[in-house]
C-alpha cells in the first residue's frame, strides 16, 4: 500500500514537472534534469517583478517578463550541471549589474568611440586593453552584437582604452587606438587591432592603419603627438577612478557588470534593461 | 636514497629493477583501463579527444598588491631607513620634494623599468612611501601599489601626495 502510493507521488511528480518549469528554456530540459530545475524554481525568487519564488511567480497569468527571463537563466545554469546555491550566487550578481544600488560610475561617452545606434536607449561602455585576449574576443562580439546583432537599436557602446602594463605593447596599442578616433576611424582600427591580435606589433601598425584607408602620415603624427597620449592617460585615469582593475570591465548605463563575461550573458541583461526601459 | 630496501643477509636479486618496473607497468595500464571503462560507461564521460579547441579567457589584469595609506605627519617619514620617492612629473618635483625624496615619476602606461626596481630594492630601506600628486587617482598612490605587487615589502604612501606633506610641514628629513 505505502509503495503503491509512493510510486503514484513519484509518477505526479514526473508528469508535474514539465509544466510547473514554465519557461522555454526549462521545457527544453530533458527529463532527468527537470527534477533539479523545479527544486530550484521552488527555492529561488527572482529579484524582480515578482515577490515569490519562481514557481510561484510563473504561475501568475501572465508571468512578468522579467521573472520568465531570469527562469530561463536559472534552467540554462541547471543544463549546465549547476547547483542551486551556484545559481543562486549568479542571479546575485546579475541583480547587482542591473539594480546597482551604489554610486553609478561616471565616464566619459567620447562619440568617436560609439558603435550603434546614437538613440539606442541602453549605455554599454567597455574598459579594455589592445592587448588583452579576453578583450579581442568580447569586444568585436559586442560591437557584432549593438551594430547587425540583437541589441541592435537597443544598445549603445562606447570603448575607453585602458592598456594593461603587463601587456607588452598596450601602450602602443591603445595609442593607436586613439589616434583612429582623432582620424574618425575608431571601431575600424580596434576591430582590425582585435582580428589581428596574433601578429601584432608596433611597427606595424601604421601600414594596417593605412590599409583601413586612414592617411598614413597623419596617423604616424597622432601616433607621437602628446595630446594623443594624454587622451589615453585620461581613459586610464577615469578607469581607475571607476575602480576599474582589469579588462575587459564592462558598465552598463554607469552600473558595472559584475555577471558572467560571456557574450550571450551580456546580451541577455542588456536585453533585460532594456525592457526596463521602455 | 634507495627505493626498495634489501633485507640484509638475503641474497641479492638481480631481476629486482625490471621486476618493479613490470609492476608499475601493470599497475598504470590496470588504472588507466579502469579510468577509461569508468569514462566510457558513465553519462556525459569525457570525450578522449577535443572536439573544438578550449577556449580560456580570463580577464587581464595588472599587478598592484596592498600599499598602506599613511598621513603626512606620520612618524616613519623621518625614519633613517625609510626610503622616499617622489612620483610626480619633473616639473612638480623640480618645483618642490621633501628633503631627502628621490625622483621616481609614476606613468599610466608603463611599467616600472627593472633598473628603477632594482635600486628601490638595493636601498636597503626598511620601508618605502611613495609621495604622489594627491589627485583622483593619486600618482603616489598607484606607483606604490605596483611597487608592492612587484615584491616590494612594507610600501606606504602619502594620503593627500605632495600637497599635503607641503602644508603638514612635516618634509621628510635631511637629504
Amino acid at each position: 500500500m505505502r509503495s503503491g502510493l509512493l510510486l503514484v507521488g513519484l509518477a505526479w511528480l514526473a508528469l508535474a514537472a514539465p509544466a510547473r518549469a514554465g519557461a522555454p528554456a526549462c521545457d527544453a530540459l530533458p527529463p532527468e534534469l527537470r527534477a533539479r530545475a523545479v527544486e530550484a524554481l521552488d527555492r529561488l525568487h527572482p529579484y524582480d517583478g515578482c515577490d515569490q519564488t519562481f514557481t510561484r511567480c510563473l504561475a501568475e497569468t501572465p508571468p512578468a517578463p522579467v521573472v520568465l527571463r531570469l527562469a530561463a537563466e536559472v534552467c540554462r545554469r541547471v543544463q549546465a550541471g549547476q547547483d542551486v546555491k551556484s545559481i543562486e550566487h549568479a542571479l546575485g550578481k546579475r541583480a547587482r549589474s542591473v539594480l546597482g544600488l551604489g554610486k553609478k560610475a561616471s565616464i566619459t561617452l567620447d562619440e568617436a568611440c560609439r558603435a550603434g545606434e546614437p538613440g539606442a536607449p541602453v549605455v554599454i561602455a567597455v574598459y579594455a586593453c589592445a592587448r588583452c585576449p579576453f578583450c579581442a574576443v568580447l569586444v568585436p562580439a559586442l560591437h557584432r552584437a549593438v551594430t547587425v546583432g540583437p541589441l541592435q537599436g537597443k544598445a549603445r557602446l562606447y570603448y575607453r582604452p585602458f592598456p594593461i602594463k603587463d601587456h607588452p605593447f598596450s601602450a602602443e596599442g591603445g595609442l593607436a587606438m586613439v589616434a583612429a578616433a582623432r582620424l574618425g576611424q575608431f571601431w575600424p582600427e580596434v576591430l582590425d587591432i582585435y582580428a589581428r591580435f596574433a601578429e601584432f606589433s608596433p611597427d606595424r601598425l601604421a601600414g594596417w592603419a593605412a590599409g583601413l584607408g586612414l592617411p598614413r602620415g597623419e596617423f604616424e603624427a597622432l601616433l607621437a603627438d602628446p595630446a594623443t597620449r594624454a587622451a589615453l592617460v585620461a581613459s586610464k585615469q577615469e578607469g581607475v577612478r571607476n575602480k576599474v582593475k582589469v579588462t575587459p570591465t564592462l558598465f552598463l548605463d554607469g552600473v558595472e557588470y559584475v555577471h558572467e563575461l560571456k557574450v550571450e550573458a551580456v546580451i541577455d541583461v542588456v536585453e533585460e534593461l532594456f525592457e526596463r526601459a521602455r | 636514497m634507495a627505493l626498495v630496501r634489501r633485507i640484509p643477509g638475503s641474497r641479492s636479486l638481480p631481476g629486482w629493477p625490471l621486476a618493479a618496473l613490470r609492476d608499475a607497468c601493470l599497475v598504470a595500464a590496470l588504472a588507466s583501463g579502469l579510468g577509461l571503462a569508468v569514462n566510457a560507461l558513465r553519462p556525459g564521460g569525457l570525450p578522449l579527444l577535443a572536439e573544438k579547441e578550449y577556449e580560456i579567457l580570463v580577464p587581464c589584469s595588472e599587478v598592484q598588491g596592498e600599499a598602506d595609506a599613511l598621513e603626512p605627519d606620520h612618524p616613519a617619514l623621518r625614519e633613517a631607513r625609510t626610503l622616499l620617492l617622489d612620483a610626480r612629473s619633473a616639473e612638480e618635483f623640480q618645483a618642490w620634494h621633501a628633503p631627502g625624496a628621490t625622483h621616481l615619476p609614476y606613468d599610466y602606461l608603463e611599467p616600472v623599468s627593472p633598473g628603477a626596481l632594482k635600486r628601490v630594492l638595493q636601498s636597503g630601506a626598511a620601508r618605502v612611501v611613495v609621495i604622489g600628486d594627491g589627485a583622483d587617482p593619486d600618482s603616489g598612490e598607484q606607483l606604490a601599489r605596483e611597487l608592492a605587487g612587484k615584491g616590494i615589502r612594507h610600501v606606504g604612501y602619502v594620503r593627500g601626495g605632495a600637497a599635503a606633506l607641503r602644508q603638514a610641514g612635516a618634509a621628510g628629513r635631511a637629504p
